[in-house]
């Protein structure tokens, strides 16, 4: 974790992170990168606020930049009235990953993406929130109950066939 | 969990990467400034207009960042999510005080508009969570729970200023309930400290205070029970119910019989060995005599009681819990438990030893009810007829024929409530409920019928 250090320092481990749960999200090179400069922009313009912990607050709005990404990308598809076709071989499981989170309360959503989506331990979790680790164990217990009754939910109802592994 | 939904290459974070974001976070400040620029404008422009319409225009939104981001102690007044509650209780239909958990602390917050907006009173209180707190006015407030594991006590706080501040109550060692009429108030406290070494059984008294918790006095006599030193009052074995303020029931369902004329159910032993006691006063706990308690073999593991008057109790009896379903009893009584009438079950026969019950009603045999739920806010008997139950994992559910029938209340589930951990409903009259999912949500109804979502 970065304590306090310059921005360009932390900005190799920020992107990385940024980046990664992007492309999570994503499943694009081009779409994830930039959605990982993006919130690392917005992350400098705050860095003075930021700079003591900055990893979850970078996880939060790559996440949530990265899902707007996604929205918007499937509207223009429905709008053009093209066949949506499988570009990438787990697309449809980021659309319902994506589209579960955006189902969970906002606390479940935060500790969800932390600790799922960055692979965090419940401790980082914690200390990025500002919460107890039972409460981290909790939300995320709870997050994972409602994201796998939302996935299963689609899948009975003859949506995507995919589930959230783990 | 995601790991294969990774990029086997992904880009290093090179120079020019980081000279592009240094680009657009220039971009971006230069952006803030124009429309910074704009709005104080547009502001001096409209500020007449605003003038005009302020007083009437709605307040803004809650700004929940210092909440989510600062750690140590949240000044007095800090914004709350409703979403971030994990127990709520209200004194009327707008005034009403919950329980937060923040940088490891448990918070006391409050509300003045009916649970929509929630903000900070007493940043760390001085029990953990799970705590258990009750209010009798806007002043006056009781906080117990949580074990200290170093002595074993459950000590009573008393809060006279709205929670601001708060002061230890001269009696426990170990307080199990807590009930408030005005400022009449009874504490259930059991004699022992908690202890898992102990054995035998633990004397309970009940004590009154009469003047809002400042001094306590026990009842004449104490009720014909007792309580197993080695139970964390975390597992809520200890139940007071007061009706009047001379009429009360005190249910344990965690220790053997304090003596011969204890209530119990006869000669047949609960395949637990619990043995749940029934004891009653009339007379304000100068005398208390026992009644019996309806819970058959196997739905013994726990017990929980409401009344919505002096002869209406009901008790809904819990067996072994797996896999989000246990199987469940409700009896009711009109005679103010002299008498019990199975009402409805929910069977399931391996949890029960292949034991089924021919009730003439339903329960829902998924959730948890006692011992595997927390608190003793998740059964809310309204009247005779009506009442609302939140099993732990299992939803909300109501009924409206006294308790025969059950069903998810509707207008929960398309306000978005999924109802998967744990949590209370509370009523403060026939209109006006709310159900804390905990940290997960907060709904509330305003007519009884109709429910939505407060906040984020």
């Amino acid at each position: 974790m970065a304590q306090g250090v310059r921005f360009e320092a932390a900005f190799p481990d920020l992107f990385r992170l940024a980046y990664q749960v992007s492309f999570r999200v994503l499943g694009d090179r081009g779409d994830a990168e930039d959605v990982a400069q993006e919130a690392l922009a917005r992350a400098h313009v705050r860095w003075v606020r930021l700079r003591e912990r900055p990893e979850g607050w970078v996880v939060r709005v790559s996440t949530n930049l990265a899902i707007d990404r996604l929205r918007r990308r499937q509207r223009s598809r429905l709008g053009a009235e093209e066949p949506v076709a499988l570009v990438e071989t787990h697309l449809t499981e980021r659309i319902d990953v994506a589209r579960a989170l955006g189902h969970l309360a906002r606390r479940q959503r935060e500790v969800v993406v932390l600790r799922y989506l960055a692979d965090w331990s419940e401790a980082d979790v914690a200390r990025a929130l500002g919460c107890s680790p039972g409460s981290v164990k909790s939300h995320a217990s709870r997050g994972l109950a409602h994201l796998r009754h939302y996935l299963d939910e689609r899948g009975s109802r003859g949506g995507d066939d995919v589930r959230a592994s783990g | 969990m995601f790991e294969h939904l990774d990029d086997p290459a992904p880009p290093q974070p090179t120079a020019a990467a980081l000279s592009s974001v240094l680009a657009r976070s220039a971009a971006l400040r230069r952006r803030r400034v124009t429309s910074a620029l704009g709005v104080v404008a547009l502001g001096a422009l409209a500020v007449g207009v605003v003038i005009g319409v302020v007083a009437a225009a709605p307040g803004r939104a809650p700004v929940y960042a210092a909440f989510d981001s600062e750690t140590g102690l949240l000044p007095r007044g800090t914004a709350v999510p409703p979403s971030d509650l994990d127990a709520v209780v209200f004194i009327g239909a707008t005034r009403g005080f919950g329980l937060a958990v923040h940088d490891g602390r448990c918070v006391l917050v409050s509300s003045t508009d009916g649970g929509s907006s929630w903000a900070v009173v007493d940043p760390s209180l001085p029990v953990a969570f799970p705590a258990q707190f009750e209010f009798a006015d806007a002043l006056h407030g009781y906080l117990w729970g949580a074990a200290s594991a170093a002595s074993g006590t459950v000590p009573l706080w008393v809060t006279s200023d709205g929670g601001r501040s708060w002061k230890q109550a001269a009696i426990g060692p170990v307080v199990s309930d807590v009930s408030a009429i005005g400022s009449d108030v009874w504490a259930v406290v059991g004699a022992c400290p908690v202890s898992a070494a102990a054995a035998g059984s633990c004397p309970v008294v009940v004590e009154v205070s009469q003047d809002a918790g400042s001094s306590w006095s026990p009842t004449g006599t104490a009720p014909p029970l007792s309580e197993s030193p080695q139970v964390s009052v975390d597992d809520e074995r200890i139940e007071l119910a007061r009706i009047t303020h001379a009429r009360a029931y005190v249910l344990s369902f965690s220790a053997g019989a304090a003596g011969s004329g204890a209530a119990g159910r006869g000669a047949a032993p609960a395949a637990s060995g619990v043995v749940g006691l029934l004891a009653y006063t009339a007379d304000g706990g100068r005398t208390w005599s026992a009644r019996p308690d309806p819970c058959p073999r196997f739905f013994d593991i726990g017990e929980q009681m409401a009344a919505s008057g002096t002869d209406d109790l009901w008790m809904i009896c819990g067996s072994q819990a797996s896999g989000g379903i246990q199987a469940k009893a409700l009896y009711r009584s009109a005679d103010g438990g002299l008498h019990w009438v199975l009402t409805a079950a929910a069977n399931a026969p391996v949890l029960a030893g292949g034991t089924t019950l021919p009730a003439p009603g339903a329960l829902p045999v998924d959730g948890y009810v006692a011992p595997y739920s927390l608190g003793h806010e998740n059964l809310a008997v309204l009247t005779p007829v009506s009442a609302w139950l939140f099993p732990d994992r299992g939803g909300v559910v109501e009924t409206r024929d006294g308790g025969r029938t059950w069903h998810a209340v509707p207008g929960l589930a398309t306000a978005g409530f999924v109802g998967q951990g744990s949590g209370n409903v509370v009523f403060a009259d026939a209109a006006h409920g709310w159900v804390c999912d905990a940290g997960t949500g907060l709904w509330r109804t305003t007519d009884g019928t109709t429910w939505s979502r407060l906040g984020p």
